[in-house]
């Protein structure tokens, strides 16, 4: 065995196995104006700015919000979701519920953040939106402004 | 698919008027980025047209108050509007909002080709009084109130 072979076959393969793991994609939003929306069917919450895209090695992808959210009503819901390569991942009203349900609840500032795992995604470029929609006569708000939402996407 | 404008609209007031115009056509509207969106539940190209109407209206009705600042118990404020747009409408649609929040909406017939629309025992806060069309174009109009504590 040569030192060429211990490169190729030992030193390449656990880079390669180590840099698979270190493929992910992150955003950090900010604006002049929260981001509102009344649509009771799921719509992106920022087409631009919460859009990820991420090449893969093929297997499982982590992806995860952490960010602010209210509703323009005291009972009111805000529900997420998260399309992959334009399909929403969950079917019926997503992922998580957010609701206010306080006294003084309209307009109340609600943390929500939350994990998902994507299962068996085959190897190569995918794009994963968050989209929310809000329950009837609501309107559901994030703050961008004072707060900056974060949303990402890593291969494990 | 969504319809843009290229500006962060009022999103209440957006919705108001887009619900009016596409009944169960849209399933909503939303606003940031500076952008608003009207989202269309189908392609079809009169609720496009109709959708892209809505946000070249907003705006577009001019409407005039007898006064942008008071004090509650002062005389109620009348918002009207003249224009040769809604001469042949029957009515407008209203939305008051105090503070952000929607307190009363309805519509107002007009009368001699014109809408005068009394707000009646006002309390404090700021109030945006938005009016749009039923048809046609589905113009629409915004005046803001101040209403300072007696």
């Amino acid at each position: 065995m040569t030192s060429l072979d211990l490169n190729t076959y030992v030193r390449d393969n656990q880079n390669y196995l180590k840099d698979r793991l270190d493929n992910s994609a992150d955003s950090f939003v900010s604006g002049d104006a929260f981001l509102s929306t009344t649509s009771n069917e799921f719509v992106d919450v920022d087409a631009e700015k919460l859009s990820l895209t991420l090449v893969t090695h093929g297997g499982d992808v982590l992806v995860g919000f952490t960010g602010t959210v209210q509703c323009a009503r005291p009972s009111g819901a805000s529900y997420f979701n998260v399309a992959v390569d334009g399909v929403d991942y969950v079917a019926d009203d997503g992922i998580v519920r957010d609701t206010a349900v306080h006294s003084s609840g309209a307009n109340r500032h609600v943390p929500l953040s939350f994990v998902m795992l994507i299962s068996d995604l085959s190897a190569g470029s995918h794009t994963f939106k968050l989209r929310w929609k809000t329950s009837v006569a609501n309107t559901s708000k994030m703050d961008v402004v004072n707060l900056h939402p974060q949303f990402w996407a890593k291969e494990v | 698919m969504d319809i843009i404008g290229p500006t962060n609209l009022n999103v209440t007031m957006l919705d108001a008027v887009a619900r009016a115009a596409l009944g169960a056509a849209t399933c909503g509207v939303s606003v940031g980025s500076g952008t608003s969106r009207i989202h269309l539940m189908n392609q079809n190209m009169p609720d496009q047209q109709r959708a892209s109407d809505v946000l070249n209206g907003f705006g577009a009705l001019p409407l005039a108050c007898t006064t942008s600042r008071l004090t509650v118990g002062d005389s109620d404020p009348v918002i009207s509007c003249r224009a040769e747009l809604i001469s042949e409408d029957r009515a407008l649609a209203y939305l008051v909002m105090r503070d952000g929040e929607v307190v009363e909406r309805g519509q107002a017939a007009l009368a001699n080709e014109a809408v005068a629309l009394s707000l009646n025992n006002l309390t404090a806060g700021v109030h945006d009084v938005f009016l749009y069309r039923l048809t046609g174009n589905y113009a629409s109009g915004a005046v803001r109130i101040q209403v300072d504590p007696a």
